[in-house]
């Protein structure tokens, strides 16, 4: 008692965190350059061992998110089926499952926004020193900003995700089970 | 001393919890649903502000390992709770507990016996009633000490909603429950009660102004599941509002479920009819196609009609997906028309035939019509006051109750023309 700084945590607690970074290394990538940017050259200097993630566990979020897509919103299915013979009815019946199932996933997994607030038509105003990942130009583009054109699309950003992640004890590239009925 | 303030509804078809930081001083403060962590799939945990009250039971086989994991347990297997178990469990229906609650109050069985999944095959373990509202809120107090490690729940002011038609071996063997579940201190709340207090706190100070000593409030509750009605007099001691249960009708297994199902065999019946066939599943998604249908046309009275799609099972979407649509005249003569009827004072609720078998599966109301059960509640009730020694109301001349205030509670009366319809029947 009293030798250790309040600050050290104790044993367990730092299996817990331990545990924690080795999970959110492997689903965020922005987390996995932080932490080796913490950890120093040490690990930078070994690129052999991030070689070593096979591609599906890089790639486990983004699969992930198609498998909700499919489960929600029946979205592989539609993608993958031949609908040349089916007529317009048939095709906009199936798109209202994908509709009502997709957006519900987007809905709760992300918090979405316009880049530009105003109403797509509307004119606007590009300052200089404008985002130009957020705002693209197009058309007469010349000369100097601040520059006057109309909205064409307002563009959308995720201000928030809160995207379920898949257990790290299962394999990210079942989509979606088959089923069997017995 | 307890940090929060925290209210758990332990519901037929759902569970939820909402809590305010007592921290925040008096005056109005910010209530908060809690975002309970569930299996929605197989390895995926999302966080939802309902935990519906599924118990699916897996075979050992049935799953990946690792596969059940919670935030809080990632070895789990065993058993699911929530969304995943609602989901699948439709699929395997002879593992799936339901309704745990309404068997909870079911006298006619021995409630703490395992008998659910109810008529399950023999080789499915079973669990009693009691145990499946124990798994429910052993799930609610886990996924609150996970999100709340410094306030464990054991600790805090937690009240538990019970149906004011709880019997009190339903009563009991809900604080059973809870304390199979970890939580061996809590105060029970009757809903109407509850729902009482949670629109006097919505109105703020402008409750008083609506409520005065004096009124009879009827709080006419329509789940998801059952139907429960309550009159409670407001009277005032000492400068106070006081409320009092003057009545509390029958446990009616009658809800919004039923509404759901008797809107999906009409359509059902349609297709059937051109030829097209659904299985159970397909059944399912049916439902619940003309659930959302019945929320938009009960929302906008603009539609005549809204369109309903079952998809297919197999991975044929297109090729597999049934179309139909849901008309007005139909959601109006089949819910607003059956289920809430215009009655006169001296209905009563149809009752079939005695079988002379005695019912054992749960009691379902044999007489679909909410209406009808309402003129027989108040109805009734005026007999009872009108006998009563010092009966808090005076009924004398009255052939039932006559509510001044009504409140409505449960997800069927988001839809205002059902709500009208109510007290279309109560002015007549």
């Amino acid at each position: 008692m009293g030798n250790t700084p309040p600050s050290n945590l104790p044993f367990l607690a730092r299996v817990g965190v331990a545990l924690r970074c080795f999970w959110q290394a492997l689903t965020r990538p922005e987390f996995a350059r932080q932490a080796r940017a913490l950890l120093g050259p040490g690990v930078a200097a070994a690129p052999a061992a991030s070689a070593a993630v096979p591609p599906e566990q890089a790639q486990a979020p983004a699969l992930h998110l198609l498998s909700l897509l499919q489960r929600e919103g029946r979205l592989i299915d539609f993608l993958q089926e031949d609908i040349a013979g089916f007529d317009d009815a048939e095709v906009g019946a199936a798109a209202r499952v994908v509709h009502a199932g997709c957006r519900r996933v987007l809905t709760e997994g992300l918090t979405l926004e316009p880049a530009l607030r105003e109403a797509d038509g509307a004119s606007v105003t590009v300052p200089a020193g404008f985002d130009a990942q957020r705002i693209r130009l197009t058309g007469k583009v010349a000369g100097q900003p601040p520059f006057r054109g109309v909205l064409r699309h307002h563009g959308w950003v995720a201000t928030a995700v809160q995207l379920p992640t898949l257990s790290p004890a299962l394999d990210p590239r079942v989509l979606a089970p088959a089923e069997v009925e017995l | 001393m307890p940090r929060y303030s925290i209210g758990i509804d332990l519901g037929t078809t759902n569970c939820a919890v909402s809590y305010f930081d007592l921290n925040e001083g008096e005056g109005r403060r910010e209530q908060t649903m809690l975002a309970v962590p569930q299996l929605t799939a197989v390895g995926t945990v999302e966080a939802r502000p309902l935990l519906p009250s599924f118990l699916y039971l897996p075979n050992e086989q049935e799953f990946p390992a690792g596969g059940l994991g919670l935030p809080w347990d990632s070895q789990r297997s065993g058993t699911v709770v929530g969304e995943f178990a609602r989901a699948h469990g439709s699929k395997v229906p002879m593992r799936l507990v339901t309704s745990a609650k309404s068997w909870l109050c079911h006298a006619g069985v021995d409630r703490a016996s395992a008998i659910l999944p109810w008529q399950a095959p023999a080789d499915v373990r079973r669990v009693s009633p009691l145990e499946a509202s124990a798994q429910y809120l052993t799930h609610l107090r886990e996924a609150w000490d996970h999100q709340f490690p410094d306030a464990p729940l054991a600790t805090q002011d937690v009240v538990l909603t019970v149906p004011a038609s709880f019997d009190a071996a339903a009563r009991d063997l809900t604080r059973r429950a809870a304390e199979l579940a970890g939580l061996p201190q809590l105060t029970l709340l009757e809903e109407p009660q509850a729902a009482f207090y949670a629109w006097c706190e919505a109105m703020g100070a402008g409750f008083r102004k609506q409520v005065r000593p004096g009124d009879v409030v009827l709080v006419v509750d329509v789940g998801g599941g059952t139907c429960d009605f309550s009159l409670i007099a407001v009277t005032e001691r000492a400068g106070e509002v006081e409320l009092t249960r003057v009545a509390v009708g029958d446990h009616i297994l009658l809800g919004g479920d039923n509404m759901d199902l008797t809107l999906a065999h009409a359509v059902h019946a349609r297709l059937a009819a051109a030829g097209k066939k659904l299985d159970a599943w397909q059944f399912n998604a049916l439902t619940f196609a003309c659930r959302q249908a019945k929320e938009r046309l009960y929302e906008n009275p603009k539609l005549t009609r809204a369109p309903l799609v079952v998809p297919g099972r197999g991975s044929a979407l297109v090729g597999g997906t049934l179309k139909a649509e849901l008309e007005r005249s139909e959601l109006e003569q089949l819910l607003t028309d059956g289920f809430f009827p215009r009655t006169a004072a001296a209905d009563r609720p149809q009752t079939a035939r005695r079988t002379g078998l005695a019912q054992i599966a749960l009691p379902y109301a044999q007489d679909p019509a909410v209406t009808r059960h309402l003129a027989a509640f108040l109805t009734r009730q005026a007999r009872a006051l009108a006998e009563a020694h010092e009966a808090p109301l005076d009924v004398r001349g009255q052939s039932f109750v006559h509510p001044t205030v009504v409140l409505f509670n449960g997800g069927v009366f988001r839809a205002s023309p059902l709500k009208q319809r109510v007290l279309e029947v109560l002015n007549d």
